[in-house]
Order: structure tokens, then C-alpha cells, then sequence
């Protein structure tokens, strides 16, 4: 029975070591949060990072109105000033692509629209077409109310299906919550 | 009890120098031919990030009508064990990759029966390697997919709608038709607009002189030229070249050229020249590809001088929403409906067509996998063969 259980801990720690180098060409930084923070609103001069948890209650009555699950429950968001004027709000995202998650940061005004989506990491060898202004721009001006159903309000990319979707869903979830939070 | 537990120990004893031996590899890697890992055994000590995936499919066809002019028949229902396929790449730098395709078709079953006929095929479809300069220029080298419309590149079977591919990509654009050779291609954006190019030169097709195994023929279209990787039969090289341009997303627009000599003398030239078309708005998908080849046929004459072939394919995505609410456990199921009217003529002097209808849907639990269903039929206007052949043909691929 010991030795069984060694030879899974083998086992283990051999897969671990096997692929500990994975991802590391995929990956593609594109932005810093800072970098994505100053693209999305030029003439900010402070942001305010604020890091939270949301509680049971509240991811479920967020999930309520979004329709579909919140997968993480810890956000980082910015609000983001200009001469001590609120002018918006920036969070970042990390929603599941076909494989590996997309890092992305969607920046919305004070009333509370769309004013730019910045895709900060992509890891996949496919679909990076999703980070292209042509197919973001389609997100600008987009409120909560909005449905942001592929195919629908949103021109999918052929061939990038699944990312596609996760930047639609994932900007909808945007919305709703800072919606909620403010 | 000594000798169990001497074994018990043994055995432990064995696992730790394993896993010892497992860290040293993967904490020193080995760049030495000469290294731990052994002489010949090279592949564990490679650096670079690797991948194995592919696509598979299994299909089943039951003809459900044909009538013909000849004493031509059909097996009314089969199974195929169409494609297998391998493929395998490493990023050995971060400009630099190796991608590579193999094919097992029908099992691979490559043993030669009696008469001489391969009842499979193991094959080569693509072994590259890329050399990215910039986004501009990425310099390719090795056995590359010809580009040349959509479907030649974009072939897999979890990518494609429906189970059969084009008639026209039997014929005129032989897919899947790869050769060996080197190029460059690239893409440049401005604005909402992109621009992009390939440009390869290669060894070309091939019709040998005595042998009819590469015919260049009314019955084959250009499909058994299709060269071999060892030798170029003319010394002559061929040129493919592809430009694309999408001006907006979801518009992609292609033009496509291959030029190269086909006979062993190197004096008759095959132009083959093409269009490409593909637009979706919203849910709805239009593709058109078209092809036409001029032949030289001086002292062939059983080639014909030209040839074309081309198809129409309309596709809806439907019931995305239903199925999101139905199968929540799924990701992004969808259902969608195509039909297609293509064609080929591999003589436009006698007119020698086949035309194919095809109506179907398929359903994909998820974008990699899906479940064809379609109906077919190809109408024979040939010079030898009047009549058609309706089809019921199913299939599942599966990207992994």
C-alpha cells in the first residue's frame, strides 16, 4: 500500500517536473495595468488600485443579474481620476480562452459605458485577433443592459470562437459589476 | 518476510534514484550528444516548448440512390476509418517553431494487397519550419501546405462544416496538396484593414513520362500530380502565391496563383489561378472559392488544355442561446446549418462536369468536436458517365 502510494508521489512529482517550463513562449504581454490604465484613459493623472473580495451574497446576486457564474471572486480594480474628478473605472479579467486564460482590462466611464477594452496578456498559439482594435471596438459604448451575445451584438471572429465569447462574456461581467460595486 | 520487505525497499530504492535522476535531467539539460540521455536517443534533451495534438474522424456513408450509364456500382453502407493525425511542434525559440502533420489514413494500413493497392495511406502533410523576422516576413521551409484557396489550409476535419470537402478540392485545388520548398509570407495591418501574403517556391506538380500514376487527366483533374518529396522531376521549380485582404471583420477576400512546368522536359506549364471569398454577418457565413487551370498540353494530348471548378457554401449558426441554457456543463454549444452547390469541369472543351449538392447540419458540444450530418448528390455530365449518386454521409472529428 506504501509502495503504491510512493509510486503516485513519483509519479507526481515526475509530471511536475516534466512540463514545469510550460507556456512560457505563448504568453504575450501586451500591457502592463499600468500601460492598459494610461490607453484606455489618456488624460488621467492618478488611479486608485482596490483589491476585493466579493462575499457569497454578493457573487451570487451579481451572478443573478449576470446569468452566468463569476469563476473568481477576488477583483482588482482602478478608479481613475483626473484633477480629483472621477472619470471611470478600469478592471481586469482573466477569462478562460480555448485553453489558457486572457488577461484583459475593461475601462468604463463614470456613467457607466464601455469606454475601451486592452487584452494585457494572451497565451494561446491561436485566435490573437481577439486583441485587434477592429474586433474591440465593437465594445465601445456598450452598458450593462446590453447583451453582448456573440454572433448577435458582437461580430465573432471565425476560428477564435471560444475567445471570442470569453472577452464578450467577460466584458458583460465588467459591467455588471462595477455596476454593482459603485 | 525479509525477502518482501528486502523488496519493498529495493523498490523504494529504485523510485528515489529515478526521481533523482529525473531532476538532474530536467535541472541540467543535456547538450551534449554525447550526455547522459544516450547517443541516439537526442529528442529528451531538446530545448523548446513542445506540443502534441492532431484530429481524428471516423465516418459512415450509405448510398441511398445512383444511377449510372457504365457497370459502375456502389457498396450501399460502410464505415471509414478516414483520418488519424499526429501533429507535433516545439517552439525552440521565441521566433522560431517546427510544426508537423502525419497522416494515417484508413488505419494506415500500408501493406500491399496482391494487385498492388494500398488500402491506407501514413504520410507527411506538413513538416516545417518557421523563422519569424517580424510579423512581416517569416521565412518557412519544408514540406508546406500549397496556398492556395481556403480549404488546402484550412483542411482539418473538426474545422470544416461538413464531412466532404469540395468537389473542386478533389480536382482542381487536389487538397490536401503540400510540397516541398521554402518561402515567405507575412501579414501587415493598417488600420481596420489587413493585408496578407504567402510566396513559395516549389518542387511542382509532376506528370512522368511512362508512368500513368501521376496523369495529368479529364478523369483525375490535376489530383495525381500531386509530386513526391524526394525529387524534383524537371528541375523546374513552381511558384505559388497567395494575397488576402480583409478589409473589415468578417470580409476576407483572396486571390490565389501556382505556376510551375509539370513534365519531365520542364516545357509545359500548368497556371492554375484562383478566388476566394468569405463573409459573415452575425450568424450567417458565405464562402466562395473558385479555380481555373490553363494547361500546356504540347505532345500530351490526352490533357486537357483547361480546367476549373469552384463552390457556393452558406452557413447559420442557430439555437446558440437554447443550447448555452440547455447544456449549461457544455462550452458554447452550437448547431449549424450549411448547403453547398459545387462543381468541377476537367475539360471545358468537352465539358466533361460533375456537379454536387450537398444539405446538412452539425452539432458542437464544443468548437473542437462536432457531428456531421449531410446529403449529397453528385450529378455526372460527363463524356463517359451520365447519372448520380445520392448519399447519406455522417461523421465525427475531433480536434485534440
Amino acid at each position: 500500500m506504501r509502495i503504491r502510494f510512493l509510486v503516485i508521489i513519483f509519479l507526481f512529482l515526475l509530471s511536475q517536473q516534466s512540463y514545469s517550463d510550460e507556456g512560457i513562449y505563448y504568453s504575450k504581454v501586451y500591457y502592463s495595468a499600468n500601460e492598459a490604465i494610461h490607453k484606455i484613459f489618456p488624460n488621467t493623472d492618478s488611479f486608485l488600485k482596490k483589491e476585493i473580495t466579493l462575499d457569497a451574497k454578493t457573487k451570487q446576486e451579481i451572478e443573478k443579474k449576470l446569468g452566468f457564474f463569476i469563476t473568481n471572486s477576488k477583483l482588482v480594480f482602478y478608479k481613475v481620476s483626473t484633477k480629483d474628478n472621477l472619470i471611470g473605472y478600469c478592471l481586469v479579467l482573466d477569462e478562460k480562452g480555448k485553453y489558457k486564460p486572457i488577461t484583459f482590462m475593461t475601462g468604463i466611464t463614470s456613467d457607466l459605458k464601455v469606454k475601451q477594452v486592452v487584452v494585457m496578456v494572451y497565451r494561446e498559439k491561436i485566435g490573437s485577433e481577439i486583441r485587434k482594435k477592429r474586433f474591440l471596438k465593437q465594445f465601445i459604448n456598450k452598458t450593462k443592459s446590453d447583451g453582448l451575445v456573440v454572433d448577435k451584438d458582437i461580430m465573432g471572429i471565425s476560428g477564435a470562437t471560444i475567445s471570442t465569447w470569453s472577452i464578450a462574456s467577460g466584458v458583460k461581467r465588467a459591467l455588471v459589476i462595477i455596476g454593482y460595486l459603485i | 518476510m525479509c525477502n518482501v520487505v528486502f523488496k519493498k525497499l529495493l523498490l523504494v530504492g529504485i523510485i528515489l534514484m529515478l526521481t533523482t535522476v529525473n531532476s538532474y535531467i530536467f535541472s541540467n539539460p543535456i547538450l551534449d550528444r554525447n550526455g547522459p540521455g544516450g547517443r541516439s536517443i537526442t529528442a529528451f534533451d531538446r530545448i523548446g516548448q513542445r506540443s502534441i495534438g492532431g484530429y481524428f474522424d471516423t465516418e459512415y456513408v450509405n448510398v441511398l440512390d445512383s444511377d449510372y450509364t457504365s457497370s459502375k456500382s456502389d457498396s450501399s453502407s460502410t464505415f471509414k476509418a478516414h483520418r488519424f493525425i499526429l501533429e507535433v511542434s516545439s517552439q525552440v525559440h521565441e521566433d522560431i517553431l517546427i510544426n508537423s502533420e502525419i497522416e494515417f489514413e484508413y488505419g494506415g494500413y500500408v501493406t500491399n494487397s496482391a494487385s498492388g493497392v494500398q488500402k491506407g495511406e501514413i504520410k507527411i502533410e506538413q513538416a516545417w519550419l518557421d523563422y519569424r523576422v517580424s510579423e512581416l516576413f517569416v521565412n518557412r521551409v519544408g514540406i508546406i501546405l500549397v496556398p492556395f484557396g481556403r480549404v488546402n489550409v484550412l483542411h482539418d476535419s473538426d474545422v470544416r462544416e461538413a464531412t466532404q470537402r469540395p468537389i473542386y478540392s478533389s480536382y482542381i485545388v487536389p487538397s490536401t496538396w503540400m510540397d516541398t520548398g521554402v518561402g515567405f509570407y507575412g501579414q501587415k495591418d493598417i488600420q481596420d484593414l489587413e493585408l496578407g501574403y504567402e510566396l513559395y517556391v516549389f518542387n511542382g506538380l509532376a506528370d512522368t513520362s511512362g508512368s500513368t500514376a501521376d496523369d495529368i487527366s479529364l478523369s483525375e483533374g490535376i489530383r495525381k500530380s500531386r509530386p513526391n518529396y524526394k525529387q524534383d522531376n524537371n528541375g523546374s521549380k513552381a511558384i505559388a502565391a497567395r494575397v488576402e485582404v480583409s478589409p473589415s471583420l468578417g470580409l476576407n477576400l483572396g486571390m490565389s496563383l501556382y505556376s510551375g512546368n509539370y513534365d519531365d522536359a520542364g516545357k509545359n506549364n500548368l497556371l492554375l489561378t484562383g478566388i476566394d471569398l468569405f463573409y459573415k454577418n452575425g450568424r450567417y457565413e458565405t464562402l466562395l472559392e473558385f479555380a481555373k487551370a490553363f494547361i500546356d498540353n504540347d505532345g500530351y494530348s490526352s490533357i486537357p488544355a483547361q480546367m476549373e471548378g469552384g463552390y457556393l457554401e452558406f452557413r447559420s449558426h442557430v439555437l446558440q442561446g437554447y443550447l448555452r441554457k440547455k447544456l449549461p456543463s457544455l462550452s458554447k454549444p452550437v448547431i449549424t446549418l450549411f448547403s453547398r452547390l459545387g462543381y468541377v469541369n476537367t475539360d471545358t472543351v468537352l465539358n466533361n462536369t460533375t456537379v454536387r449538392y450537398t444539405l446538412g447540419f452539425n452539432f458542437r458540444p464544443t468548437e473542437s468536436v462536432v457531428y456531421k450530418f449531410e446529403i449529397s448528390q453528385d450529378d455526372y455530365r460527363q463524356v463517359s458517365e451520365t447519372g448520380y449518386k445520392t448519399q447519406f454521409i455522417s461523421s465525427v472529428a475531433v480536434g485534440f
